[in-house]
Formats: structure tokens, sequence, C-alpha cells
């Protein structure tokens, strides 16, 4: 069984065409990178209406409307793609720089807009009670008795930590949106007491046996509650978690 | 395997499912055998036209168009959604001839998932049968039954059935098993029991003995509302445990007048050899596990289960089918004898007329003196949980009980209430629908252990 991480891809975000366009925008023109890479074979085609569906699909959900382009803008952007299929050259100039970086500070603003409007809303009554029960529908979650959201995927049968072990996880955290990464969160291969970590690890590490990977959403109760929040992490939002349980250091609890 | 008298002729016949978790090679013919009346039975699985090459191990028979005849539903196993693999469930309409059409495309309800159970109840109580799925791989589905779907309002028209199990709060546990619909608390309405069967091994079951946190995915017990909505009470009612369920089946133990349950635990191989548990239902509150007063705890595979007065003595024994699917698991089925709690009982076995013969779905309301007013005890007629099957003849503990005020059936497709009175207890009658007076059936009993 594969473990789901669909809110983990790169999402169809401005800054996803930002970063993986710019370091293409940067390198060998498209002569070249066909001269290097042999064309791939041809999909097999589609109704038009699937194509146009997917540029839709594609634009509304990179939010390229907030970009406010006129026509005239648009009509050149989409010239920009013909172009690349075309295998014509398009030179990545100055301006094109500034408004690179133009789109980058205003995703930006956007990202953190919506970070903050979301995590806002999580202060509305029933809010966080939602959230949880579609991201557990959509996610495959269970929840326990305290409410941590869960789902592990075996690892090696046996071992698990109990509260007085040590275990070595890594973990990837996001904030709620599942795509805003949070750094200050995630760690790789750390040796921590099971006892002396946030609430919902402590109970969640203890589902896991290891090489066990787990998805949890941590409510706000089961993270940092009433203490100080991390910076830079939305105060009174849940908190989505990637663990693995790499190792077991300890007295060997577990049944 | 499961029981139905499809043909209305008075004679149980019987469902044989077949490839269960065989996947690709799971494509065995279900058999359905007509019983003769003579003690025989003839294989009219293809001229009845249920020849079924899907893996399955659980269908469930109800009437759902209320013309009187027993259709067949069947929920089949895709253990993954390629269009070759795909096993699509499959509703079988009875047209009253002895033989079946097959309308699960036309009626919307071919879903194609890992499901492992199908039982049936009018959760609504609006007289007509519902479905409830049970499957492996994702949200369980309640079909609510909305009867003729087009201009053609017979029973041969197609029917309407709308998945209300998200609105209903009946959507966990995620990986689910054996299912069943019971009234545990007597208020009349159906509630439901799903069990859990996902494990990372078999420390998830130590863990849940111990009180320790683990991913194991647990039963869930939910409660009618008698709104269309269901509350989940396992944890108040003491059920939210990690019972690893594949066969299970409801009963009164001790004839208390509240229905217990049985089910049988484990994995077909020899890596979760965990007790079969036992829950007597304590006065429709809470259960307790009385698997090791009771001396229940089987540790072999356990599969399909079933409760039934096999010695008429009015205490209701089970049969317990033990087992895996490695040799290392062979082992007997087992059948527990009741020494019995001294509880008084009635048993009834229905007859429909314009219900179908079995009187499955027929519903069944006991009341007798409470102290200074009375009590309801509710059942109704079908065989119970999804993976093994207990008679039709309703086995009614009725507690310290020592009368009958009256017993009211409902029967689905004549919508008639049917009030009995003058019946004794400790007494099986037989009552046919429409018919004012039950007959007495005199019961011959015999001693446990036999000689």
């Amino acid at each position: 069984m594969t473990f789901p991480r669909p809110i983990f891809l790169p999402g169809l975000s401005l800054r996803w065409l930002l970063v993986l366009g710019a370091p293409l925008a940067a390198a060998a023109g498209p002569a070249d990178s066909a001269a290097a890479n042999p064309p791939a074979p041809a999909m097999p085609a589609y109704p038009l209406q699937a194509y146009a569906a997917v540029g839709f699909t594609l634009t509304k959900a990179g939010h390229l409307r907030e970009l406010g382009w006129n026509d005239e803008q648009i009509t050149a952007f989409v010239e920009g793609v013909r172009a690349a299929f075309r295998e014509k050259d398009c030179v990545f100039d100055d301006a094109a720089r500034r408004l690179q970086a133009e789109i980058a500070r205003r995703a930006a603003e956007l990202e953190t807009r919506e970070r903050q409007e979301a995590a806002a809303a999580f202060a509305q009554p029933g809010r966080l009670e939602q959230y949880l029960k579609e991201m557990c529908k959509r996610h495959n979650l269970q929840r326990t008795d305290s409410g941590l959201c869960y789902n592990v995927q075996s690892g090696r049968p046996g071992i698990r930590p109990g509260p007085d072990d040590e275990v070595v996880v890594s973990c990837i955290a996001t904030a709620a949106d599942g795509k805003t990464r949070l750094p200050q969160l995630s760690s790789t291969h750390v040796r921590v007491k099971v006892s002396g970590v946030l609430p919902g690890f402590v109970e969640g590490f203890q589902m896991m046996t290891v090489g066990s990977q787990a998805m949890f959403i941590l409510p706000p109760a089961l993270s940092f509650g009433d203490h100080k929040w991390p910076d830079g992490v939305d105060r009174g939002t849940p908190l989505i978690f990637f663990v693995t349980l790499d190792e077991v250091i300890g007295a060997g609890t577990s049944p | 395997m499961i029981q139905c008298d499809y043909n209305n002729d008075g004679f149980m016949d019987v469902f044989v499912l077949r490839g269960a978790w065989l996947a690709t090679e799971g494509a065995y013919p279900s058999s359905l055998l007509r019983n003769n009346g003579d003690g025989t039975f003839t294989d009219v699985t293809e001229e009845a036209g249920l020849m079924s090459l899907h893996p399955t191990n659980s269908a469930v028979w109800f009437d759902y168009n209320g013309d009187g005849w027993l259709d067949l539903f069947i929920a089949n196993e895709s253990r993954d959604l390629r269009d070759e693999n795909r096993n699509p469930c499959e509703l079988f309409r009875n047209n009253g001839d002895g033989t079946f059409t097959d309308v699960s495309k036309e009626c919307g309800v071919d879903f194609v998932g890992f499901f492992k159970a199908v039982v049936s109840a009018d959760f609504n109580n609006d007289g007509r049968p519902d479905l409830f799925l049970s499957r492996l791989d994702g949200a369980k589905i309640l079909l609510r039954n909305d009867g003729p779907a087009g201009a053609d309002r017979s029973p041969r028209g197609p029917w309407k059935f709308t998945d209300v199990a998200e609105a209903a709060g009946v959507t966990d546990p995620p990986a689910s098993f054996t299912c069943w619909f019971f009234d545990y608390d007597n208020d009349g309405w159906p509630d439901l029991m799903v069990n859990g069967f996902r494990i990372q091994d078999v420390g998830d079951i130590a863990a849940d003995y111990l009180g320790r946190p683990h991913a194991g995915q647990k039963a869930h017990l939910y409660h009618n509302n008698g709104d269309g909505t269901f509350t989940d009470v396992s944890k108040e009612c003491g059920v939210n445990k990690l019972l690893v369920t594949m066969g299970g089946n409801f009963g009164d133990l001790d004839n208390d007048g509240w229905l217990d349950f049985y089910v049988g635990t484990g994995n077909p191989d020899l890596t979760t050899l965990v007790p079969n548990r036992m829950f007597r239902n304590d006065g429709g509150k809470r259960f307790q596990d009385v698997t090791t007063s009771g001396g229940f705890g089987q540790l072999q595979k356990g599969h399909g289960i079933a409760f039934a007065d096999i010695n008429n003595d009015g205490e209701v024994d089970i049969f317990s089918k033990l087992g895996g699917a490695v040799e290392g698991d062979h082992y007997p089925s087992q059948l527990f004898a009741n020494p019995g709690h001294g509880n008084n009982w009635i048993k009834l076995k229905l007859e429909g007329v314009k219900t179908n013969r079995a009187a499955i779905g027929a519903r069944i309301k006991v009341v007798v003196p409470d102290g200074d007013g009375e009590r309801a005890i509710y059942r109704t007629v079908g065989s119970g949980g999804s993976f093994g099957a207990s008679p039709m003849r309703q086995e009614i503990g009725l507690g310290q009980a020592r009368v009958v005020k009256r017993v009211e059936i409902f029967w689905p497709v004549s919508g008639l209430t049917q009030t009995v009175t003058g019946l004794e207890i400790n007494r099986l009658y037989r009552i046919r629908e429409g018919v004012a007076a039950a007959t007495p059936v005199e019961l011959k009993s015999f001693k446990w252990p036999v000689k």
C-alpha cells in the first residue's frame, strides 16, 4: 500500500510556476534542450475540450487571475507557451525577470493572506471540527478519543514505543492548508523521548512500529495549545505531520 | 452461506457464496440450492439466472420492491479497480417464477470496491428495506430505499436507492468487515454495528487490551436516532474495541430481552490468533465483555457465527465456524451449549402471505408487564449478521416476565400491523400473516450432552 500524499504534490500555484519556470528559463535554450532530450513519444489524442479544461484548471487553481493581466498580456503569455511547444526561442530578458519577481512577490502575498485568513477562520465555532472531518474523509484518517487524526501505514511487525522509550523519527510538517511547509517543525532522524513531545505525538508515536509511516493531524489542543507557538506557525491552527518511525531506543515496554 | 425461501414454497433454500479473498482467482460461481421439501436440494443457480462469477462472502435476501418475493443483493470484492478486475455488486430482482433479473445497473447499485458485507433493515421505518454495505477500502454505503425511480412504478420498474451514509453519520471505520442491524436498546429503531478489520500486527490488539494507543480499526456501534441519522455510541456502550472481526452475530444469550453479540476474530494466517469475543447487553445501556466468564475465548480463527436454540430447551446456543486458511489452523467448528439463565422466553415462527413466506423483514414487538408499566422487546425477522446466519425463527427472551400481554407484527408488504394476544410464555407459536390466532407448536427438546 502506498502512502497517500496528495497534499504534498507541488500544487498548481503561482509559486509552482515560478519554481519550475525559473531554472528552465535560466538554462539552455529550447533548441539545446531538444538536442539533449529526444522528444517523448506522442501522447494519445484527447478531445480538444480536455486540453482547454486543463488550461482552465491550471489557470484557476494557480490563481493566475490574481495577476490582473489584460487580454494582450494573456495572449502574450499563451504565445510563450506556444513558442515552447514549437521549439521557438523566447528571450528571458530583464523585463521578464522583473515580471517574474513581481509574480513572486504577489504569490507570497497571496499565500500569506490566504494562510492568515484560513488561520483566522479556525477561531470560528465549528470550523475546526468541520476541517478535521473533511480531512479525515479526504485522507482516510481515523480519530482517537483525544481528537488526534491519524493514518498509520504498517512498518515491520513488532516493536512499538512506550511512553518511556526514546525514538528516532523523521517528520515533515505543513500548515493546515497542506501546502505551506513548516521547516521549523520538520526534522530528520531526530531522537526524542516519547513522553516529551507534543501531546498528539505522545499518542501517535505509540501507534507506530519501526519503519512505519503515519499522517497525523494535530488539533491545536494536541500541539502547542495555550503555550507559545513557534514563529511562522499560525497560532490555534491544526498542524499536519508526516512521520516515519526510524528506531525505538529504550526499555522495550511495548506489547 | 445464507438461507431464504426464494420461491415461497415454505421450504428454506440456501445460497452459497464463494471466492472471497481470492481476487482474480476468485471467479467461482455462487450457488442457489433449492429445497425440494423431501430432504434433498437441487442446484438451480443457472436456471434461476444467478450464475455469478465474482469473489464474495456476503449477500442478503430482502424484498426491495415489496412484491412479496425475496430479491438478492451480493456484495462482491474488487481488490483493485483495474477494469479487468472489477467485480461490481449485484442486485437480482426475483421475478416470482423461479428466475431472477440482474437490475444492478438500472438501480445504480453496481458499486465497485472491496466489499465484505451487506445487511438489510428498514432503518428509517418507512416500510421499505434499506441496505448497508461494509468495505475494506473506504467509506461505507447506506442505501436508503426510495421506491420506484421512474414512471413505471410497478415492482419491475427501476428502483431508486440513495447513499445517505455520510448524512446519516455511518461512514467509519475505513476498513470494515462484519456488520449487522439490531435493535440493541429496544427502542423500535434498528441500530447498526460495524466491525473494523485492520491491524498492523497482533501488537495492536495487545495494546488495545492494555488501553494503550494503537492504529487498529475498532468496532463502531451506531445508535439510530429515529430521524434518519445515527450517533456513534461505541465508547459509552463499551464496544470501541479492536475486535478484528470476520464473522459475527447476535442473539439473546440470557433471555433477558436484550440482544447480545459474539464475534469470530483474527486473520486467516497464524499471526493473529486472538480470542473470539462475547459481549452481553446490559439493559441496552452498554455491553459487558463476558468472553472469559462465559468460556467463549476460542483462539482459532473465527468465521461465521449463528445463534440458535439447537436443542429446543428455550436457551439460545451458539454455533461458531473455526479455523483459518492455512493448514496449521484447521480446527473443528464449535457448538456452545447454553446452560440456561432462568429467564422466560417465547419463540415465534412467522409465515408471510402477501409478505414473503419466510417473513424476512417482518417486525415484531413483544409487550410484557414491567413493574407497573410494560416493556417492549423488538425483533426483525432475518438471519442476522453478514457472516453467519441464524434461523428465521425468532427466539425472544422475556426476562422475568410471566405473561405476554400482546405481540404486534408489522408485515411490510401488506402494511398490516397484526396484534396477537393470549400467548403463553416458554412456547413456540406459528403466526400467519393476517390470521388472528397463533398456532402453538410442540417442541421436542433434548439435554446436552447428546448420548
